[in-house]
């Protein structure tokens, strides 16, 4: 059975290349639908795998920026991408992880903050999660009393809804991005991706899980355009966060490629999938996601305090993070596959019309 | 038209952000200073592609890190390129989508 | 049309760099092995011809002797010399590096227990080697083998002779002057 490994040159290690290509497969469809990079499911899964973890951010950022630039080629056709908006959110992001990541250190420098960081994550993590599932119970509650009223609710209704008094501040330069359909000051998107940025920078994290909802709730995006703008940041500061990596020397790019061949199905199967669900379908699976990212952070940041059990404990976060990884990808590939199978039987009873 | 000026929008963007990036990137190796230093072991690897790779990672990073950047999206645009004729084979519509909340 | 310019123009940059690098004579030179000096910026290391990694390292009697690289992010952590090479349990036979020459020795082995992980409390928290000057004992632990044996009558029975090397490997152009130095055995790839 040795054809079913491949050595990988820099490291000399030999690794089991289906296992790369499945995780790259998950990981895919999960990042093309949301919108993430999903660098902390993909290092359990490589550590399973015996990959040597010095390479496995590297490697997982090289083939992060690969995989996001086919899922944004894919949304970017469905009018996913607001290009503008993304650049504007650029300047933001790439200040806001600078000013993040230098005020890391300078706290590094007076005293031992990783904790701290970690514990800031996971409060952040709950209260996206408590964001996200309390905007759905509004929105249901909204269908219910206009259901109640006889009245069907308009489809681009959203619960939460701070966008609306955000854009109503009205400070020069005005701008309109048009393919989220929205006009607001430059400042709004500046601003919270300044925010987002250096939250990300502190965290010492890609930031996807918290600027596609910042876009949502935010700046005021529908679902499908927050998915498609944050995969555009999330391609450019992958082939960033590739090129740093690599430069360092921590890049196994034989993997990375390897994992792009299945990530590039997935990011397809996941990009698609979004033309088949509600914006508030997406939004229940990335709450699930929130609090899927939330569980294996906890079970990480646990672990000190059970030093006997602590073997057990990653044992148990690591397949929580890959049984995660398997059910959502699975649900969200059945959707698209169902979504593929209702469109063509469609087009073709319509040809036969 | 509008697809090519999206994708030079793009690459642009790309562009720009190494551009801003790549001045802090020898900061950043430096500052952090984790003296994981490796050295790819190429006697095995014959003269093969992958001992080539191997070798450039020894010469120099800064080759290595080039060529990675142009690889990876080089290899993401193929993909993404096979999966329009695949799915336009299939016949699924990847021009529309209505938008709903 | 653009499009396929644009093509043409990322796949010929592409292969202009790919050019531009393989067109130089890279190096291609590796040597490895067990470091039996370190001072003054220069190391001496005993090679280990062996290229497959599954396999257990075989010395062989050359010396390496390199610079280490000007540029300090080119260097590894600082290796540990040391004259004690390899033990065989089965062939009964010590290797270590004596007067300039790699030297195989018989032992007599008073005690060998092998499949010893670093976590057993028989290794965890200890420091090998361990020398019983009273009765000239050399206790050493090496992939995952734990042994005591007799010194040789010809070997000096003190620590510093028989603590082993770390092994390293360097890349290099010009003979003796590494280019890039790892010490092989302080570089953990696997540790997050």
């Amino acid at each position: 059975m040795d054809w079913l490994y491949v050595l990988m040159p820099i490291s000399g290690i030999e690794i089991f290349w289906p296992g790369l290509i499945i995780l790259g497969l998950g990981v895919g469809i999960i990042g093309g639908f949301f919108g993430l990079g999903g660098a902390w499911m993909v290092t359990p899964g490589l550590n399973i795998l015996g990959f040597p973890m010095a390479f496995a951010i590297g490697t997982d950022v090289a083939h992060m920026a690969g995989k996001s630039l086919i899922s944004t080629m894919r949304h970017g056709k469905f009018g996913n991408v607001d290009y503008k908006l993304g650049l504007t959110m650029l300047i933001g992001t790439i200040v806001g992880v600078e000013i993040g990541a230098q005020m890391i250190m300078w706290l590094e420098r007076l005293g031992k903050v990783d904790e701290v960081v970690r514990w800031l994550y996971v409060v952040l993590l709950i209260a996206l999660a408590w964001m996200v599932f309390s905007d759905i119970a509004i929105r249901k509650k909204k269908e219910r009393e206009a259901e109640a009223r006889g009245e069907t609710l308009d489809k681009n209704a959203t619960g939460i809804d701070w966008a609306t008094k955000l854009h109503a501040i009205k400070i020069p330069p005005m701008v309109t991005f048009h393919s989220a359909g929205i006009t607001c000051s430059a400042w709004l998107p500046i601003i919270v991706s300044l925010a987002t940025g250096w939250l990300a920078g502190i965290l010492g994290i890609g930031g996807g899980l918290i600027r596609m909802p910042a876009l949502v709730y935010l700046v005021g995006c529908p679902t499908h355009v927050a998915v498609g703008t944050d995969l555009f940041e999330v391609a450019i500061s992958g082939l960033y966060g590739a090129a740093s990596y690599t430069f360092k020397g921590r890049t196994e790019l034989v993997a990375a490629l390897i994992m792009l061949v299945g990530a590039a199905v997935g990011a397809q199967i996941g990009a698609v999938a979004t033309k088949y669900i509600r914006g508030y379908g997406i939004r229940v699976a990335f709450g699930a996601a929130v609090i899927g990212c939330l569980c294996s952070v906890v079970l990480k940041l646990i672990q000190p305090y059970f030093p006997d059990y602590a073997k057990f404990i990653n044992g148990v976060a690591t397949v929580f993070v890959l049984a995660f990884v398997t059910i959502i990808s699975v649900y969200i590939a059945m959707k698209m596959v169902e979504g593929a199978k209702a469109e063509l039987a469609a087009k073709k009873q319509q040809r036969q019309a | 038209m509008k697809r090519m000026h999206k994708l030079w929008v793009w690459l642009t963007s790309c562009a720009l952000a190494l551009v801003v990036f790549l001045p802090t990137l020898a900061l950043a190796a430096k500052k952090k200073g984790a003296n994981v230093v490796i050295v790819a072991d190429t006697r095995e690897l014959g003269d093969g592609i992958m001992a080539w790779w191997a070798n450039l990672y020894n010469e120099s990073h800064l080759y290595f890190a080039i060529l990675t950047i142009i690889i990876i999206p080089l290899t993401g645009c193929i993909f993404g390129l096979l999966a329009d004729v695949v799915m336009n084979h299939i016949g699924i519509d990847l021009k529309h989508r209505e938008i709903s909340e | 049309m653009r499009t396929r310019n644009l093509m043409l123009t990322i796949v010929l940059a592409a292969s202009m760099g790919l050019a531009a690098c393989s067109g130089e004579d890279y190096g291609k030179t590796i040597a490895q092995g067990r470091c039996v000096a370190f001072a003054d910026g220069k190391v001496s290391f005993v090679k280990d011809s062996n290229v497959n990694p599954k396999m257990s390292a075989k010395y062989e009697n050359k010396v390496f002797t390199f610079t280490l690289p000007s540029d300090p992010k080119e260097i590894g952590p600082e290796p540990q010399a040391g004259a004690f090479i390899d033990f065989n349990a089965d062939k009964k036979e010590v290797q270590v590096f004596k007067d300039g020459n790699l030297v195989t020795s018989p032992v007599e082995v008073v005690n060998v227990e092998k499949g010893i992980e670093n976590f057993n409390s028989k290794v965890k928290g200890k420091e090998f080697p361990m020398i019983n000057a009273e009765k000239k004992e050399i206790t050493i632990y090496l992939k995952k083998t734990l042994a005591t044996f007799k010194a040789p009558a010809d070997l000096p029975v003190d620590k510093a002779f028989w603590t082993k090397g770390d092994d390293v490997r360097v890349f290099f152009k010009e003979e003796g002057k590494a280019l890039r130095f790892m010490n092989i055995t302080k570089t953990n790839i696997f540790k997050k």
